[in-house]
């Protein structure tokens, strides 16, 4: 495979004008992402990991958000671009499976409608060649009875149903590129596990890279062959998924890797109680100096105030933001 | 007394019970109104039973609208059931159709000692309060203490929660979400309570914040020697957090135990399709597969039979017509199931 990336985002900031204040929400991420393979953007809510998504859809506002840095997919550059060209990329070469489905699929169209519209836009369909793709794709996620599906309102069907019909009406146009932010949080896990199998079947299938969101560890870990690991605006660990899990590198990582519940560590004697990382997420207008994780990290010193460490590479694409990250490894 | 080092749980929860649940039922209507709409009922929860003992961290677990947060408000009289009882101590606090129901200066100083903490921090604290009156109105209400005295006991209760002393003039907004959890903990825990309901604590919290959470209950439970009825859809959370599990699935109570038990080996095919479906957490697994198909049925319309029995792998006729009871298997290892695993 050619080791061009499908996706570069090089040097990301996106700044929010809140009234007289700016808020910087993400600060020079960089990420790339192969075809056909799947990127993990995990972190807590406010860490930036929506926002790094809608900045390269080119969907935040442009009166209260200014994005700047690249945003690169097949080798075009997507910031800066009109937004008629925009309006063409978005749906056909790269769209988007939001949380809720409810909020994002109209609620006074049928299902139908809504994908026929994306088909007729992009492909130009006939109504009848739209009706019968669309009856396709709706078979294809897996809904029983598509063609009932198809005339329903989104209020009909249930919540794995909906998240069902907006990845069919987000893969209908085959596209290149998916981000996919926190598709299943709003599900219950064993509906959660079927979405994730259909994403994975679909994926296999079309070759379409994803850009997975999820502030989830375990879903990250099933789904995702690299992940990049975002804190207070920055990515402060980035490597291969088997990688970053045997060998978490930076201490929020770490932190969150050791807090997880799972459904094998009991037997041991781990008791009830599980390693917590203190304190409080920094809100994006306060953030500490130097490293914005220094408040609530084991290791902290006076190096660490000094200055935001660099992302360095510790070997094999392995990325950490901490100095200290080779001594308490 | 004899040492059983079978079980080396962290708890080992006397036989004298707390809370003791039987045959509860909650029908909501729905429709009906003057407009003339047909009236519906939806079964929230069906014939449920279970008994927490004294000093015990109950776990109730199930995808939404299995009627889990509807039974811990039916255990706290906070709605009336359609049937049954429940017991604290041995006071008979809910009854339906009672004919002479608890009267409220008998209901009041019992309340005092059963409290529960919400999902959501966000929704649950009044915003034009100050955290020290909302803290403190419980105190009040109950008259254990009164003006200054009330907000000294808030302060010291907000202290064990792991908040500052300085808090208590300030609002709900200035807070973040596990700062916010730990106030309503703080408010619940004012009373000295005996018995918390839990319903979903740290959902609503970041990931990072949610370990803090748990400790702290955990903390607070050894310190104040409290009972807690633990609600959540997270399998890990409830392996780590109780000693004893009920799992509902539409409405019923399908399958409950120690702890260890139920998650070492499930009897109901429900319970062992829940935990192969949530994330190992583990990557290189290649493939998912998933357990179940389809979703869980309507509430308005539950399958005859078992209620599992559309989605359940192993289904036969007796399932679709006869509902299984909750039987003891051993052990007070109890399964709704006409053939539970391992029994073939």
């Amino acid at each position: 495979m050619p080791d061009s990336a499908l996706l570069e985002i090089s040097n990301l900031h996106v700044t929010f004008a809140v009234g007289r204040r700016r808020i910087p929400a993400v600060q020079g991420v960089s990420l790339s992402l192969r075809s056909g393979g799947v990127l993990g953007l995990v972190g807590e809510s406010g860490c930036g990991k929506s926002v790094t998504s809608l900045a390269v859809m080119a969907l935040l506002e442009k009166d209260t958000a200014s994005v700047e840095g690249s945003v690169r997919l097949e080798e075009r550059e997507l910031i800066g671009l009109p937004y008629k060209e925009m309006n063409r990329l978005r749906g056909s070469r790269m769209s988007m499976v939001f949380q809720e489905p409810m909020t994002c699929l109209n609620p006074v169209l049928t299902i139908g409608q809504q994908i026929e519209e994306v088909l007729q836009v992009h492909q130009n369909l006939t109504k009848r060649g739209a009706r019968d793709l669309c009856v396709r794709m709706l078979a294809k996620v897996g809904l029983p009875d598509p063609e009932r599906v198809a005339k329903s309102y989104p209020h009909r069907l249930s919540g794995g149903q909906r998240q069902r019909a907006m990845i069919a009406s987000a893969l209908c146009c085959k596209p290149v590129l998916l981000i996919a932010d926190e598709p299943t949080t709003a599900l219950d896990v064993t509906v959660q596990s079927q979405v994730l199998a259909l994403l994975q079947e679909l994926q296999s299938e079309l070759g379409t890279a994803i850009l997975f969101i999820s502030h989830d560890l375990g879903v990250i870990a099933q789904m995702a062959d690299r992940v990049a690991v975002m804190y207070a605006g920055r990515v402060v660990e980035q490597g291969s998924t088997a990688e970053l899990y045997a060998n978490p590198l930076h201490p929020y990582t770490r932190g969150l890797l050791a807090s997880r519940t799972r459904l094998d560590d009991l037997g041991s004697s781990a008791g009830r109680r599980l390693p917590s990382i203190q304190g409080n997420v920094p809100s994006p207008d306060q953030l500490p100096e130097g490293c914005s994780f220094g408040p609530r990290c084991q290791y902290c010193d006076g190096r660490c105030q000094r200055g935001m460490p660099e992302l360095t590479d510790e070997g094999e694409g392995h990325l950490v933001r901490c100095i200290r990250a080779r001594e308490i490894a | 007394m004899p040492v059983n080092p079978a079980s080396a749980q962290p708890y080992a929860p006397p036989s004298r019970h707390l809370i003791k649940a039987a045959h509860l039922s909650k029908s909501f209507q729905h429709g009906g109104g003057f407009l003339g709409r047909k009236k519906r009922f939806l079964k929230a929860v069906s014939d449920v039973s279970f008994e927490i003992p004294q000093g015990s961290a109950f776990g109730l677990v199930g995808e939404s609208g299995c009627g889990k947060s509807t039974t811990g408000r039916l255990i706290l009289g906070l709605i009336e059931p359609t049937e049954g009882t429940v017991y604290f101590e041995d006071n008979l606090i809910v009854e339906a159709h009672a004919r002479k129901p608890l009267p409220q200066r008998e209901m009041l100083p019992l309340r005092r000692h059963m409290q529960i903490v919400f999902q959501d921090p966000f929704a649950s604290l009044d915003p034009l309060m100050n955290v020290g009156s909302i803290v403190s109105e419980g105190v009040r209400k109950h008259k254990l203490a009164s003006g200054s005295a009330a907000l000294d006991i808030a302060a010291e209760t907000l202290k064990l929660c792991g908040m500052e002393s300085d808090c208590l003039r300030r609002y709900p907004h200035e807070f973040s979400g596990g700062q916010r959890q730990r106030i309503c903990i703080a408010r619940a825990l004012a009373l000295k309570p005996k018995f918390l309901v839990a319903d979903e604590p740290i959902a609503a919290l970041d990931v990072s914040i949610q370990a803090q959470i748990l400790n702290l209950l955990v903390d607070l439970q050894e310190q104040l020697q409290l009972t807690y009825l633990f609600i959540s859809h997270d399998l890990g959370v409830i392996r780590r957090f109780s000693t004893l599990i009920g799992v509902m699935y539409l409405g019923t109570l399908v399958e409950t135990g120690s702890t260890a038990a139920v998650y070492r080996t499930p009897l109901h095919p429900y319970t062992r399709s829940l935990l192969s479906a949530a994330p190992s957490g583990m990557p290189g697994q290649g493939r998912i597969k998933p357990p179940l198909q389809g979703e869980v049925p309507s509430a308005f319309n539950p399958p005859a039979g078992c209620a599992f029995h559309t989605r359940c792998p192993i289904a036969l006729d007796i399932c679709k017509a006869v509902k299984p009871e909750l039987t003891d298997a051993g052990d007070g290892h109890c399964v709704a199931c006409h053939y539970p695993l391992g029994s073939r």
